[in-house]
């Protein structure tokens, strides 16, 4: 009878909200590895396209071929860039700087990395980011108190 | 000090009763492990408050969205520090900043079963 009546006063309450602006947890930094490793992996196909020696036809198709490797890597940095940008503003809060004293100082190398991918075809600058993503993906899931083994897809 | 929300006494119910205190249904996780989604809680708006209190306050942009969440600390400037119990799931002033002490509804002085 009282639970009855406890129930039905309840139902008429309105609602407090107690979450966050966007979903709640729907963050990974692999999102930003498979970017990262779409710039490796165009940056050594870059480096290995050979010039062709034949006729006009050929370097069309060569020329095509380097445009979009180029295109495609550009764009996949500018995606791991935005990936980075959401994790270090979005999930990563005050408290988990004081547990990860170079958390600002990684993402900052990660993203310059993102930006000299671009500007260079530089293998080293892609493993450098490669290797930024990797540390962010290990403060990532400390702060979450999981283990989650860092792998690559290709 | 304890962080938890203590169930309704036969007071609060009174208060509820004679409407000095008023119900909310939680919606959300930013509360966790203090309060859970669907949880029913008593807000009394006349309660003094303290750091360390569940609040009920209006959300600094969203006029008509009532929020909950833990008041951290009043600033020198007296006012409000409010944070989630749930940091990685809760949008509270380390992004909205502190809020005034007029949006503030009331506290939550208790859970309903």
């Amino acid at each position: 009878m009282l639970e009855k009546l406890t129930k039905r006063i309840s139902e008429t309450f309105e609602t407090a909200e107690a979450h966050c602006d966007g979903p709640c947890g729907v963050y990974d930094p692999a999102q930003a590895r498979i970017e990262a490793e779409s710039v490796l992996q165009l940056t050594k196909k870059i480096l290995d396209l050979k010039r062709p020696d034949g006729d006009d036809k050929a370097f069309a198709s060569y020329q095509n071929t380097l445009t979009r490797y180029i295109a495609i890597k550009e764009e996949r940095a500018e995606l791991a860039k935005h990936h980075l940008l959401v994790l270090w503003t979005d999930y990563f809060k005050p408290a988990h700087l004081e547990k990860f004293p170079d958390l600002h100082e990684t993402f900052w190398k990660a993203a310059k990395a993102c930006s000299s991918c671009k500007q260079e075809v530089s293998l080293e600058h892609a493993q450098e980011l490669m290797d930024a993503i990797k540390k962010v993906h290990e403060m990532f899931w400390a702060s979450k108190d999981k283990d989650v083994v860092w792998y690559t897809a290709s | 000090m304890s962080n938890g929300i203590p169930l309704a006494r036969p007071r609060d119910w009174i208060k509820l009763i004679f409407r000095r205190a008023y119900g909310m249904r939680v919606e959300g996780d930013s509360m966790v492990p203090s309060l859970r989604s669907g949880d029913r809680v008593l807000i009394d708006p006349k309660a003094s408050l303290r750091p360390g209190d569940v609040v009920l306050a209006r959300h600094p942009y969203k006029s008509s969205v009532r929020i909950l969440k833990r008041l951290s600390s009043i600033e020198p400037d007296g006012r409000f520090y409010l944070s989630g119990d749930n940091l990685d799931g809760s949008t509270d002033s380390r992004t909205f900043g502190s809020i005034s002490k007029a949006d503030v509804v009331g506290k939550v002085v208790a859970r309903l079963k």
